[in-house]
């Protein structure tokens, strides 16, 4: 029974989860405040959970691991920034939209004022999905062409459009003055607060205090739970059955009449609409948009914590994902904290190296179809 | 004919844009013949080592071996020992060497029974074992020097006693395989110039009268990378390299010919990463500083970078695919922050643009190379079903 | 089957035999690539008084000029190294002219106590300052 399950979970997995619950263990004995570590566990929880939750439909359509994540995390920093800077027009069609059509009329000037930082996050989502949308069309249709090789050639996808982006992020022309260089006039700035935005718009909904190290962000947590569950619903539809036909066995996908490219793309483009979403999620919390290199190497935790939570690399679920997450951000916010008391040093960044990146190891040396 | 056609440009696309780039981004940078050179040159004997390391796993079908930056990091191990030591000049380096191969060694098995383990996909998975070492090697660097591995040289260990600065100075080594032999090429005026200030003990190589000013030329390691590249062209042609070829070619052939594939393949990433080990300590004798944290991890990405725009692809890689690809790459590395900077008044855009070029071609060339061999493969599949 | 034992028996000697033929290699690179730092010290030490004036050169290089409690640092790459000392008497000229090799063999940095140096004494290496 034990042996079986050791052999289902994996080592790494199983050492992995005991050196959390060893952290956790640990925690009170060397002063840690267990609150405070739950509470950053879980913010950091509803923080990256969508961006893991993108691993989703790429796994099951068999594209492998989404390195390619930053792609559509830069659909969603297009997104943010693009609803700050147009944060004052939007405010003012919204008015005219509810002047004009009758069965908008609850958009009045006071309602619009009054919803403003809502208004603003939400425009910054529905600006994002389609440029996701179009940014991951063009990825699926690449993806499908060098079947075989994507994961490798989706991290560097990845790559190299968040270093075109640091040129476009020069050059494109934004106005807005908390956003762009002060001295220069032009060329948006390394770290944009959203502050006065939507400064953790969800975090703060519905928030409840258990004490005063402790409040859970239930805004956010509702946020990723209605998004598992669109995701869990899709991968119950016709299409999402058909996806994941194609993942398990793609020789019989098409010989049943599925057009593999096309769920392939599919899945490729819910994966980047995903990460765009998921990106202006974590930085509500976060408080700012991380330009320029700050997507860089942001696919790797979010692969190392599907993974983490018992996927595959051709299998993945809500549950790994929920558990994966729970893991991996548990042991980043512990690991500073309880290491931090006990040795006087920091050793979280090389843990999380080792971590991540190991489990992403174990992962692929795997026998893929066992 | 239009198949044909595409062939040609699908296998030479990279280095043409590149040739096609450094025409317009050259007059652009405003930079002088000989400066260039001189840049070049220098670039040459840093780099080309590193890159013709790789060559080996791409003759045994492996892929471009990302998990050279486990030999890079086994010789920062060494070149670390000997600052400690204060070991210097050559006899300093030839002892970095060894003390980094055995780890090179180690590290190179390691990686070999990985990469056997995930056959099909070595690429991604030497990738991600080199963040993976990455970690190891931090903990090493950062956590046991100076605690468990004794270092004595309080210049190396951070002020809290352990753990070894973030830039360690290699002043001790800098430039002694370089300037080993020291060779000009100058003009008439440069020439006189030159052997004024460096007096007698430097060589003239060439003096050719158009040029302006002195051109260093590091022929001690030029001559090192030639002996490597015949190390190369001997290697191919023993019973091992023989071997190699073959399982590039069809692992399964190999297998019932009787070669010990995965031993083989093996081999082929440890002599990879032994040399990139030597490969890191030339490079970073010609820099003079060892960034601990961060100078392995461009090793890696340039030298694949470099080694594609020569036109290699991801099965198949020649010496000439190395020279040519070390010019190109930084012919543009040298002129993109200046022709950025004449161009649109901002040197950061050039930078930009090198680092997305960099990316951009290993993205264009793994693509290239997947995309042919799944047209490869269709048409193969085509013919075997009988119809055109 | 014994022939056998013993190829294999050469095999392990033959590696043994590499080893410890690079470990050797590393040793004697160690030993004559290691960079020593050389102080200088013109300092009284038991009864040698502190020298009016002393210029010390290493390997014939560059002469360095010593007052009273003055200390200067020279390097040197390898074991062996030679030192010339020039002492000054008080009229400024030359009183005594001192070349010595010195081997260093394993150790790291030395201080050189020059009075004591100068005077002849045997104990003139003193532990190097941290």
């Amino acid at each position: 029974m034990i042996g079986k399950f050791i052999k289902s979970a994996g080592w790494p997995r199983i050492i992995i989860a005991a050196f959390l619950l060893g952290l956790f263990i640990a925690a009170p004995f060397v002063g840690v405040n267990i609150y405070t570590s739950f509470n950053n566990t879980l913010v950091r929880f509803g923080m990256n959970g969508i961006m893991v939750l993108a691993m989703i439909p790429m796994v099951q359509a068999g594209c492998g691991l989404n390195f390619g994540l930053p792609l559509g995390i830069i659909a969603g920093l297009l997104g943010a920034t693009l609803s700050i800077e147009l944060n004052t027009q939007i405010l003012e069609w919204l008015v005219k939209f509810g002047t004009q059509y009758k069965y908008l009329s609850f958009l009045s000037q006071e309602f619009v004022t009054a919803y403003r930082q809502p208004i603003g996050f939400a425009s910054a989502i529905i600006i994002a999905i389609p440029i996701a949308a179009v940014l991951g069309w063009f990825y699926g249709k690449l993806l499908n062409r060098v079947k075989g090789d994507e994961m490798m050639i989706a991290t560097y996808v990845g790559f190299s459009s968040v270093s075109f982006m640091c040129i476009a992020w020069l050059l494109l022309p934004y106005k807005h003055p908390t956003m762009v260089w002060g001295y220069a006039g032009r060329g948006l700035r390394t770290t944009i607060s959203v502050e006065g935005y939507w400064l953790r718009i969800l975090n703060d909904a519905l928030a409840i205090d258990v004490n005063e190290h402790l409040r859970i962000p239930t805004g956010m947590l509702i946020f990723f739970a209605v998004t598992a569950v669109i995701v869990w619903i899709f991968m119950r539809t016709k299409t999402g059955t058909a996806l994941t036909a194609v993942g398990s066995n793609p020789e019989f996908a098409r010989a049943s009449g599925v057009n593999v490219d096309r769920m392939r793309t599919i899945s490729v483009v819910m994966s980047t609409i995903l990460g765009a979403v998921g990106i202006i999620v974590y930085e509500q919390s976060f408080g700012f948009i991380q330009l320029y290199m700050g997507p860089f190497y942001m696919a790797l935790p979010a692969v190392a914590s599907i993974l983490l939570g018992g996927a595959s690399v051709n299998k993945a679920s809500i549950l790994n994902v929920i558990i994966g997450t729970f893991l991996f951000q548990g042991i980043l916010t512990m690991t500073p904290s309880v290491f931090n008391s006990v040795f006087q040093t920091d050793m979280s960044e090389v843990i999380r190296l080792i971590v991540s990146n190991g489990m992403i190891l174990y992962a692929l040396t795997r026998k893929v179809r066992a | 004919m239009i198949r044909k056609f595409f062939d040609i440009v699908a296998n030479n696309a990279v280095p043409a844009i590149f040739i096609l780039i450094s025409a317009f981004a050259i007059p652009l940078s405003g930079f002088s013949a000989s400066y260039l050179v001189q840049e070049l040159l220098t670039r040459i004997g840093r780099n080309s080592f590193l890159i013709l390391s790789l060559l080996i796993p791409i003759m045994a079908g492996m892929g471009l071996n990302f998990g050279m930056v486990l030999g890079a990091m086994a010789g920062q191990i060494g070149l670390l020992f000997i600052c400690d030591w204060g070991v210097v000049g050559i006899p300093g380096m030839v002892l970095a060497c060894l003390i980094g191969t055995p780890i090179a060694i180690v590290l190179g098995i390691f990686c070999g029974h990985i990469l056997n383990r995930a056959k099909g996909r070595e690429m991604v998975t030497s990738y991600i074992l080199g963040f993976f070492i990455n970690g190891v090697y931090q903990m090493v660097v950062l956590y046991l020097m100076g605690w468990v591995i004794p270092i004595t040289n309080p210049t190396l260990l951070l002020s809290r006693g352990y753990g070894v600065r973030n830039a360690v100075s290699l002043m001790g080594i800098r430039g002694v395989l370089d300037n080993l032999l020291p060779t000009v090429i100058a003009g008439t005026e440069g020439a006189k110039q030159f052997l004024n200030v460096n007096g007698a003990n430097t060589y003239l190589l060439l003096q050719i009268p158009c040029l302006d000013g002195a051109i260093r030329l590091p022929l001690a390691t030029f001559i090192i990378i030639a002996l490597f590249c015949a190390f190369i062209i001997w290697f191919r042609k023993t019973k091992l390299g023989q071997d190699m070829r073959a399982i590039g070619q069809d692992q399964g052939v190999s297998h019932s010919s009787g070669i010990p594939v995965n031993r083989t393949r093996i081999i082929a990433i440890v002599i990879s990463t032994v040399l990139a080990c030597y490969g890191q300590i030339i490079y970073l004798q010609n820099m003079g500083t060892l960034n601990t944290y961060n100078s392995h991890d461009q090793a890696g990405m340039f030298s694949i970078a470099a080694l594609l725009i020569g036109g290699a692809s991801v099965s198949r890689a020649s010496i000439a695919n190395v020279f040519v690809g070390v010019i190109l790459f930084h012919l543009m590395f040298i002129v993109a922050p200046m022709a950025g900077k004449n161009l649109i008044g901002e040197a950061q855009i050039g930078e930009y643009f090198r680092v997305f070029v960099s990316y951009g071609i290993i993205a264009l060339a793994l693509v290239l190379h997947a995309w042919k061999r799944n047209r490869e493969r269709e048409a193969a599949r085509r013919s075997m079903r009988g119809d055109k | 089957m014994f022939v056998a034992f013993l190829k294999f028996l050469m095999r392990w000697f033959q590696r043994l035999v590499l080893v410890a033929a690079l470990i050797a290699l590393g040793i004697w690179l160690f030993y004559i690539g290691r960079e020593h730092q050389i102080f200088l010290d013109n300092k009284t030490f038991g009864d040698f008084k502190a020298l009016e004036q002393v210029n010390v050169s290493i390997n014939n290089g560059e002469t360095v000029e010593l007052m009273p409690r003055e200390r200067d640092m020279k390097k040197v790459v390898g074991p062996k190294f030679e030192i010339k000392a020039e002492v000054f008497d008080d009229k400024g000229e030359i009183s005594n002219t001192i070349t010595k090799t010195i081997n260093l063999c394993f150790s790291k940095d030395i201080m050189i106590n020059l009075p004591a140096f100068a005077g002849g004494a045997e104990n003139f290496i003193v532990p190097s300052p941290k």
